[in-house]
């Protein structure tokens, strides 16, 4: 190798990794999340954050749709009109199916019957993280229940595993299906699970989940379980609350008053 | 030695290309899969998982043919088993292979089942099954060839093999079918979760894995000039007397009770045609009673894999659509195929001695 051709690598190679410092520097924050590795914890659950929710049950409108609605918008949802292939981020559900193991024997059938507002659970024990096999589910940080749409294979081990019915399968193309197209959230391809992220992008901007913020009865309260002063651990402490099946152990962050 | 496999009789060929125009069916649905998704299966949100992980049980359940063979041989003494050793890993590495790939057409994105290597997750089940299969395979196909071409050959069986076999590919085989029905029911959200599970798993992957090994010696004696011996077919048949009675005690409830029921009153029968003198001598009857705990047990994994409760929020019942049916048959004559290949080669091989 003459010693013109190796100055011209060499040359080229700092070059190169200039630029990608550079670029490193300057998108810091373009589309990747922050996340700050003081704030792990080896215990889970015990970090210094884990988002949690309660949604008061009191407040709750039967028939009104908006969280649903606000949350499928924002995430590029698909609605295909056809119950076998629907994919759910939120749901509102009959009683009976939301807590098929609390006692219901003499339980009135307006309770029965109503609806109520389901999600994704985000367990400290999430069954679907020890089910997947390439880790494309996996806990966050912060407590939240998220999953990598690129690694994901499709074999809905999460599905099978998730105790509340959280997780929906992209059976059909999902993007024909989407009516309009939000922006800020990435849609998905068929084949790959997905579910609620407890808005983690809005998160990052400071913002409220979509379902918290559409409710116009303000029946969801949306906060951090591990901060004592948080809204809602005052709520939890000064109210009797449900979570569902709880006999699992799955420890879920969303909480019910009835 | 594979060129064995090319030279054989009308019914030979007429075989093969049944089993090809099979497996052009099976692909043919697997396209329209591809294009179209997991939509063209009967799948959805109140049943995320059918048919194709159902065989994948079952396969994996049939994969575990050595067992009886191997330890008979290496654990036992019993030398006389030492006739069909290969033929039993040929069936092993058959199943194993088909139940692989019936993970593999369930996947939303098959195209990146190497994620499966390059992120295994060690806390999930089906990490476990992909890689116990993979090295099933690998260790029962280079074993089983090297004993083969040491039988070719005319010399002893190379030094390896016995310790290969009998604490490698042993342990491999009893852990599959527990790890494979595990991954599909080891979740809180499943009534199917009991301490009977890998017992009952064990057991109906013995009586089922040795009834198809029985069933493929019977057929071999039928169609070619390969003879396990009298002896061998007796101590087999009540290998599977055994296994099977102990499945069908155990046997596990459904919400499918008459299929559960048709199950037992067919292994029960199967059972009592093993247990007669008079037709436990008879190679057609014997062939009967091996089909019949075959069916059996696919019947039973059926009703209780697809016909149990799931987690979700309005878990549903789930009929199988065509085209699963067709990739679902396509598979097993893929199966089939490669069994066929791979004793072609050993008998032309153990008869030209």
């Amino acid at each position: 190798m003459n010693e013109e051709r190796r100055g011209f690598i060499k040359k080229t190679g700092a070059g190169i990794l200039a630029g990608i410092g550079a670029a490193s520097g300057l998108f810091l924050n373009f589309p990747m999340e922050q996340t700050d590795a003081s704030v792990f914890s080896e215990q889970s659950g015990s970090g210094t954050t884990r988002w949690g929710m309660l949604i008061d049950m009191r407040k709750c409108r039967e028939g009104c749709q908006k969280c649903v609605a606000a949350c499928h918008q924002s995430h590029n949802v698909p609605d295909f009109g056809h119950t076998r292939h629907e994919i759910r981020w939120m749901q509102k559900s009959p009683y009976s199916n939301v807590f098929p193991t609390a006692p219901q024997e003499f339980a009135g059938k307006e309770r029965g019957n109503r609806s109520f507002p389901t999600l994704c659970n985000h367990c400290v024990e999430p069954p679907c993280v020890r089910s997947c096999p390439t880790e494309a589910a996996f806990k966050r940080f912060d407590g939240i229940v998220a999953f990598d749409y690129h690694r994901c294979i499709g074999c809905r081990s999460c599905m099978a595993s998730c105790p509340y019915g959280a997780v929906s399968f992209n059976w059909r193309e999902p993007r024909p299906a989407l009516k309009a197209i939000n922006d800020s959230y990435p849609t998905r391809e068929m084949g790959v699970v997905e579910k609620c992220n407890f808005c983690s992008e809005r998160l990052l901007t400071g913002k409220l989940p979509a379902c918290t913020e559409a409710c116009p009865e303000k029946a969801l309260t949306f906060g951090n379980l591990n901060d004592p002063e948080s809204e809602l651990r005052q709520l939890l402490e000064s109210n009797q609350t449900m979570q569902r099946k709880p006999e699992l152990g799955t420890l879920p962050s969303v909480f019910y008053i009835i | 030695m594979i060129e064995k496999a090319l030279k054989g009789n009308r019914t030979y060929w007429i075989w093969i290309i049944s089993l090809l125009s099979v497996i052009a069916f099976g692909i043919s649905a697997y396209v329209q899969q591809m294009r179209l998704g997991l939509s063209v299966t009967g799948l959805g949100g109140n049943a995320c998982w059918g048919i194709s992980a159902m065989h994948f049980i079952v396969m994996a359940g049939f994969a575990a043919s050595t067992v009886p063979v191997v330890l008979s041989v290496y654990l036992h003494d019993n030398r006389s088993f030492g006739k069909i050793m290969v033929i039993a890993q040929f069936l092993g590495v058959s199943a194993a292979v088909t139940s692989l790939l019936f993970l593999l057409i369930d996947m939303g994105k098959p195209q990146l089942m190497f994620d499966l290597l390059r992120y295994p997750n060690l806390r999930s089940f089906y990490s476990w099954a992909f890689f116990l299969l993979s090295g099933y395979i690998f260790v029962n196909l280079t074993s089983s060839w090297a004993t083969l071409g040491a039988e070719r050959k005319g010399v002893a069986a190379a030094g390896w093999i016995k310790p290969l076999l009998l604490f490698v590919s042993v342990p491999l085989a009893m852990t599959i079918p527990v790890v494979a029905g595990l991954a599909y029911t080891a979740f809180p959200a499943n009534l199917w979760f009991v301490s009977l599970l890998a017992p009952r798993l064990l057991l109906s992957s013995f009586a089922g894995s040795t009834a198809l090994l029985l069933l493929t010696i019977l057929v071999l004696k039928r169609t070619t000039a390969f003879d396990a011996g009298k002896d061998l077919v007796s101590k087999l048949s009540t290998f599977v007397v055994y296994a099977a009675s102990l499945h069908f005690l155990l046997q596990s409830m459904s919400q499918a009770m008459p299929l559960i029921w048709l199950s037992l009153v067919c292994g029960i029968a199967s059972i009592t045609i093993l247990l007669m003198p008079q037709l436990k001598s008879s190679t057609s009857w014997l062939a009967v009673a091996a089909a019949g705990i075959l069916f059996a047990i696919w019947l039973e994994k059926g009703a209780v894999l697809l016909y149990s409760p799931t987690g979700g929020i309005d878990a549903g019942y789930y009929t199988p659509a065509f085209a699963e049916i067709s990739m679902t048959l396509g598979l097993c004559s893929l199966g089939m195929l490669l069994l066929t290949i791979l004793l072609k080669v050993a008998v032309a091989i153990k008869m030209t001695k």
